[in-house]
Order: C-alpha cells, then structure tokens, then sequence
C-alpha cells in the first residue's frame, strides 16, 4: 500500500499547550477567554485577510472571521486544531468576500478618516498578492504584521522548517519582481 | 540578504527587509485603531428554541435520533445536484459531469470534490477520518493535527497531517498529487517520494512512486520522468540531466536513488553541477548507495532534513 504524507505538523510548544483550557473556557462561554484568543490571533488573522481582501475591508473582517468562529466554536472538538482551523475560516472569508463582491479597482475608503497609506506600500502589497498561497501569507505575516518566523509557525501551525523555506523563497521572489518593476 | 534578521529579526538588520517592514508595517494589524471585538451577548432566545430542538428531537423516533447524533462530513453542493447532505461512515457520494461538492468537517478540514467523482466514508472516529476515492478528484486542504486524516484510492493510501493538495485517480488507478501548500511525501514498501509546494508526483499501480517534479520544469523534464517512471526508460535518464535547472535537483536526487548503479555517476555528476556537494560526501560513497550522504545530499536542497521528511513514519497508524 502506497502513502501519500503531507508533512505540515503541530508542533508541542509551551504556548500552544495553554490554548486548550483558553478555547474550552471561550466554548463554555468565557468571553475573556475568547477575548484572549482573539488577542493571540488577530494579527495572524489580520495578515491571512490582507493577503486576499483590499485593505479597507480587513479590519472588519477580521470581526467577522472572530464572531464566525465563536459561533461555531461548539463543532470545533481538538482544541489543538484551533490554529488552523481559524486561519481556514479567515480564508473562506476572503473567498466569499470575493464571490459576493464585483471585482473593482480598490478605493481606499479608509483614506477618508485616516492617514492614506504609501502608495508603494500598496504597489508592495499588489506584488506580494500575486505570489502563490504559501509565500504571500509568510510573507505578509512576516513584513505586514511584524510577527517572526517562529511566531508565524506558532500562529498558523506550520512547521518552522516550512515557515523558514517559505520566507526565504517568497523574500526573493519579491525582491526579484520589485526589482522587475524598478527596471526602466 | 540576512537570514537570521529575516527568520527571527536577531542579528544585523537586512537594509531592504527593514525598509520593507516601515513601509509595509502600518496596513498592519493595530490594536489601538481597531474597534475593540464587540462579542454578543447571549439572549435567551437561542437556549429556548434549544430546548425546543431537544425536545422534539427526544420525541422522534430512536433511529431518527442516532442516525442525526451520528458524525458526518457536512456536504454542500457547489453546483449540480449531489445526492445527499451529510456523509457518515458508509455512505458514498457520487458527482456527475455537472455537479460538485465540498465536504466540511470543523476540525479536520475541506475536501472539495469534482465532477465526475466517486468517494465515500470507510472510518470517522476522532482520531481517525478515512474516505475513499474511488475515481475523480478531490482537493484537500488539511488542518487536523498529523495522521488523522487518510483517503484510500485504488493504488494507494494517503495519509495527510495537515496541508493542501490535490489529488487525482483516474479509471486504471494511476493517482496524481499535485501539492499548493505543505509538503507532501509519497511512501511505497520503502521507496520515497518527497514533494514540496509546487510539486506533483505520480504513482502507479504495481510501480509505486515516481519522480517528483516542479510543475514549472520543462515539458521534456516532466515527460522523461514520466517514461522513466512508467518504463525504466534509460533514454530519460539523459533527457532529465540536460533539462534540469538548479531548481530541479530534487528531481534528480530522487533519479539518483531509482536508477541502476551503473547510471549514477552521471546523475552524480549533473547533481554536482547544481547544487554544493557537502564535504562528507563523495561520488565514490554516492556511486555505491551509500544511503547516509544520499540523505546528507537532500540536506543541501534547502528543502528541511530526510529526518524532518521521515517523521511522519512514527506517525503512521500500525
């Protein structure tokens, strides 16, 4: 018989080991425990939206991706899953967002009551969203929200072997195609 | 560029990574701009019409109440008009040229199957979900923690700890993985096939896995592997020494390990015009199998270590 093995692990880490009491409690109805999670993942989640969704919409997203998740906290049986299976909400999200919204050019609407942001910024953005699955969202995590490479591991689940080969691949593939779109 | 500073922001700061990280930095995530998380409260409205629910259900008939308490993947239909709305252990489900489904259990992950597939439920406990895929294509994407989640195909068994990938049988049981997130490892009576994100890999019937390839090689890289494969075409060995791109070492590393001993010094030799042979190894250990600097080859790939790509092996259900 022939395997097929996705090596894609959760690793035992001191931090994880707290989650599940903080998810039980957050499913038997402590909003402070959820108020906790939602500390420890919102930046992770933050990124895994910005990847897919404009700026403007993320923030409300991100509420979105949270209250969805309380909701259906009950159906989640392996507290240890509660990474992963949050950022797959936070990925359905922006897959919905895109089939219920026409595709339009982005009209920062955000600029109207805050600070406008670099329009590099959002060209770097544009690039890194058009790099495949796995180096847009390390990438985003890593540069975007701040996190290192073992939080990123920490906070999605990935292993940090595939989070280090991810930010190296993706690093230079952005920096060769910000190098393409400098060139005259 | 800084590999430390990039990894772990430690060492001395990568100019173009901290320039990167100021202009990028605030479309972040901010705390103190974001509307604190208004949770709702709970009304008494939702535990009324529980109670309503639990009534009724405790009037229903018993078998009625077991087969609803029963596990199941959720199905919704994407398009077309697949049969049923929950797969519990036994049922099967069936697409036709027009219908598509996705599969959703919480806290195992989604699989999304395509037209003209037929899959169906062997095991759903919780430390172990089963299906399998008797012909067509489902796309998986895995979070359950490692070695829960198998899907059985003609030819062979997939066990996922968690990535996403697509997975293809077709009528003679030839399956094909094409890998988008995670790695994936093909394992056969002992004969690896280790495939990254990008990648996909064949397995045959009575042939066990083959050679693993970027979906980005040549057509002639991909086709040799395939006819190397499929025959033992020695023909195909020369094909892929001359098509390969330092990026196609890991085709050629797994070559390396599938030819006869009489081809591997080409291979040897193409290999270390690619990549950084390391110091413990030499072409006289490589050339007679000696299995400890193959591995130590594959180190060098930048790809995670053997050990890393073997652990689930510990992980596979007896």
């Amino acid at each position: 018989m022939e395997s097929v093995i996705a090596l894609y692990v959760l690793a035992d880490r001191p931090e994880r080991q707290r989650e599940p009491s903080l998810v039980e409690q957050a499913r038997d109805g402590s909003r402070a425990a959820f108020g906790q999670l939602y500390q420890q993942y919102a930046r992770m989640v933050h990124g895994l939206l910005l990847a897919r969704v404009p700026h403007s919409e993320v923030d409300d997203m991100v509420q979105d991706v949270f209250l969805l998740a309380l909701r259906r906290l009950t159906s989640l049986r392996d507290d240890r899953a509660f990474a992963g299976w949050l950022a797959q909400i936070a990925r359905n999200q922006a897959i919905d967002y895109h089939r219920r919204t026409p595709q339009t050019t982005e009209l920062e609407e955000g600029m109207l009551r805050q600070k406008a942001p670099e329009p590099e910024a959002l060209e770097v953005l544009d690039v890194i969203r058009g790099m495949p699955d796995a180096y847009r969202e390390t990438l985003m995590l890593r540069l975007v929200e701040g996190l290192s490479g073992p939080e990123i591991a920490e906070k999605t689940g990935l292993t940090a072997d595939s989070v280090r080969v991810n930010l190296h691949r993706g690093m230079k593939i952005l920096r060769e195609k910000l190098e393409g779109r400098a060139a005259p | 560029m800084n590999e430390n500073y990039l990894w772990d922001k430690s060492g001395e700061p990568d100019p173009e990574i901290q320039r990167l990280e100021n202009l990028l930095s605030p479309l972040g995530h901010q705390p103190d701009k974001t509307p604190v998380l208004r949770i709702p409260r709970p009304t008494r409205l939702p535990l009324l019409l529980a109670a309503a629910a639990s009534l009724l259900v405790i009037a229903g008939a018993l078998w009625m109440v077991w087969q609803r308490s029963r596990p199941a993947w959720q199905v919704a239909t994407v398009a077309g008009s697949p049969s049923v709305k929950r797969l519990a252990k036994g049922q099967s489900l069936s697409t036709d040229a027009q219908s598509r489904a996705r599969l959703d259990l919480d806290e195992v992950g989604q699989v999304d199957v395509e037209p003209n597939t037929q899959l169906s439920v062997l095991t759903l406990r919780e430390d172990e979900q089963r299906l399998a895929l008797a012909h067509g294509t489902i796309h998986a994407r895995i979070w359950a923690p490692p070695g829960r989640f198998f899907v059985n195909t003609p030819s062979a068994q997939t066990v996922d700890l968690g990535c996403e990938y697509t997975l293809n049988v077709d009528a003679s049981g030839v399956g094909l993985v094409r890998v988008s997130v995670g790695w994936v490892a093909f394992e056969n009576d002992g004969r690896e096939s280790f495939i990254p994100a990008g990648a996909a890999c064949v397995t045959r019937p009575h042939k066990g896995p083959g050679i693993p390839y970027y979906e980005d090689a040549s057509q002639a890289l991909v086709d040799a592997a395939h006819h190397f494969d499929a025959d033992a075409d020695r023909a195909a060995i020369g094909v892929m020494l001359s098509e390969a791109r330092q990026r196609d070492a890991i085709s050629l590393w797994h070559l390396l390990r599938r030819v006869q001993a009489g081809d591997r010094g080409p291979v040897y030799d193409r290999l270390a015009e690619l990549i950084k042979m390391p110091a413990d190894v030499t072409r006289e250990g490589v050339l007679a199998g000696n299995a400890q600097m193959i591995d130590s080859v594959w180190d060098t790939l930048d790809l995670g270590n053997t050990s890393w790509w073997r652990m689930w092996k510990s992980r596979m259900p007896k």
